[in-house]
């Protein structure tokens, strides 16, 4: 009998081996929650990124795409005078001087604050860039087909909010970094009829509010958000350069290129880089992903976040060392970011042949 | 045993409603990148293509949820407004998600022209009865949308949360902002 007892208690489990085994699974499973956790976080930070990044992606596309259609149209004329019209006489008597290049459009690049100077420019980083392109826009409907109409274009990076145009039930006012296109339409080309460097000095006030309406859309619009700079590099090739014996980077060594100053004028060449288009435009775009922006908005609520080092990008020839700051400062801040760059061939640059 | 089988069916009840919830914002995150896929590449195949690309939103009423269940590319030519299917529609439906109307979706409810919506041409949308509604963009970037920004939006939600007239967000949402004037899209989560 009590061997028979003995082997059917063998068939069991005692109490302590069940409750160890519990002890074990709850362990295992403690685990593997904590492991699954960090994981789905980490697959929400994965997705952030790389939705976040197509957005930088498709902007910085789309800047490439436009800068490489800009154009300047230059010709050449009599010079009567060296007045802001020196192709045109200002009396009968006059009599051309020499040859000169000539063209009414601009392209201009600096520092957006330099550029757009007034109230919102404490809220501007980094660099803008103004051009003229055939983007075919108009104020009109059904002239949608007119793809060729010549329009000016422009790109600089603004701190703000989103309460103009966020979605009603999004409660949450977001202030960001955020990517801004200046894109007035053919029909508000002034660059005509103004002085050069007016016709773009109102971008950063014509930014959309919340009394847009149908038949007066903003001119200027987001294009992305948690772009933190945008460094604009005008250049020449490195065979010109190589043949200057200088960087490429010469034409435009604080990042400063205007079309329409003279500038860069010497002996040979006395009108410089006048009125014309570099041949080369280095275009980098630094962007941080959506979750990055976030933590930065609760760490700074109130203020713009100091994220692009004082001085920095102001020097061309410091550009791979300031990109590498910037990194530094990014990871230290524990940010989340990527680096788009590419060099654009400009298509209507005649460089050797107006030189 | 008894007791394995117990813990097991109490892990199991634990973990479903979690796993149902993950399943869930998983469709949601999937159709809502669907779309903005599909609104990126329509503006982009309009510009290497130089024509007038459009994505066309299917509403019609699927077991009793009213709303958007599809969308599809076609090529518009705006001289005899014929429009020609381009890809097979997309189906929001068969991952439990649906476009709903009202509130939560301003961006079809105003200014709408003859050309831009009306009972669909062609089937399956045809057979089910179904209103399109179309966005086309032009070569030069902009698109057909007659409204401000701030009302130019879409939301998509998981069928579980659908209610009819449905006016405040619920917990989990992908909403879809089209920028008129630049055909850039921009999506919001909670």
């Amino acid at each position: 009998m009590k061997h028979l007892h003995d082997k059917q208690r063998r068939h069991g489990f005692t109490l302590i081996e069940v409750s160890l085994s519990m002890v074990i699974l709850s362990i295992i499973l403690l685990i593997s929650v904590q492991v699954l956790g960090l994981t789905q976080r980490a697959w929400k930070r994965g997705v952030a990124r790389v939705e976040q990044f197509r957005e930088a992606r498709m902007a910085f596309d789309s800047i490439s795409e436009n800068l490489r259609q800009a154009i300047l149209n230059t010709y050449q004329a009599y010079q009567y005078n060296t007045g802001n019209t020196p192709t045109i006489p200002t009396s009968q008597s006059q009599s051309p001087t020499k040859y000169i290049r000539q063209s009414e459009l601009q392209f201009v690049t600096g520092q957006a604050q330099t550029l757009l100077p007034g109230a919102q420019a404490t809220s501007l980083v980094t660099q803008a860039m103004f051009f003229q392109a055939r983007l075919g826009l108009s104020d009109r409907l059904g002239y949608e087909g007119l793809n060729r109409l010549l329009c000016g274009r422009g790109y600089f990076i603004m701190y703000t909010g989103n309460d103009a145009f966020r979605p009603q039930h999004v409660s949450a006012q977001s202030m960001r970094f955020r990517l801004w296109e200046y894109r007035p339409t053919a029909e508000e080309n002034t660059v005509y009829s103004v002085k050069p460097g007016q016709w773009f000095l109102k971008a950063p006030t014509s930014v959309i509010t919340a009394s847009e309406t149908l038949t007066t859309p903003a001119d200027t619009r987001p294009i992305a958000e948690n772009i933190i700079a945008l460094i604009i590099s005008p250049q020449v090739t490195t065979d010109d350069a190589a043949l200057k014996k200088t960087t490429p980077w010469w034409i435009a060594p604080k990042y400063a290129y205007d079309s329409t100053q003279l500038l860069n004028a010497t002996t040979d060449s006395p009108q410089g880089t006048q009125h014309m288009l570099p041949p080369r435009v280095v275009v980098t775009l630094v962007a941080i992903d959506e979750a990055s922006a976030r933590k930065l908005a609760e760490k700074y609520p109130d203020t713009m976040p100091q994220l692009v080092p004082t001085g920095a990008f102001t020097l061309a020839d410091n550009r791979q060392k300031d990109l590498k700051d910037l990194a530094t400062k990014l990871r230290a801040e524990q940010l989340n970011y990527q680096v788009f760059s590419t060099t654009i061939n400009m298509r209507n640059s005649k460089w050797g042949l107006l030189r | 045993m008894v007791i394995v089988v117990a813990i097991v069916t109490m892990l199991i009840a634990l973990a479903t409603p979690y796993t149902l919830a993950a399943l869930q914002s998983a469709n949601l995150t999937s159709a809502g990148d669907t779309l903005m896929q599909k609104l990126a590449m329509a503006q982009q195949r309009s510009l290497t293509e130089n024509r007038p690309v459009g994505l066309d939103f299917y509403y019609y009423t699927e077991d009793d949820i009213k709303g958007c269940h599809a969308i599809q590319m076609i090529s518009y030519n705006p001289a005899t407004n014929q429009a020609t299917q381009l890809e097979p529609p997309v189906y929001f439906n068969k991952q439990s998600v649906v476009l709903v109307e009202g509130a939560l979706s301003p961006m079809f409810s105003t200014n709408q022209t003859a050309t831009s919506t009306g009972p669909a041409t062609w089937n399956p949308f045809q057979t089910l009865g179904a209103t399109f509604y179309r966005v086309i963009f032009y070569p030069n970037g902009t698109t057909s949308l007659r409204t401000p920004l701030r009302t130019a939006y879409l939301t998509l939600i998981s069928t579980k949360n659908f209610k009819p007239d449905i006016s405040t967000a619920p917990p989990n949402y992908y909403t879809v902002q089209l920028d008129p004037v630049t055909g850039r899209g921009h999506s919001y989560r909670p």
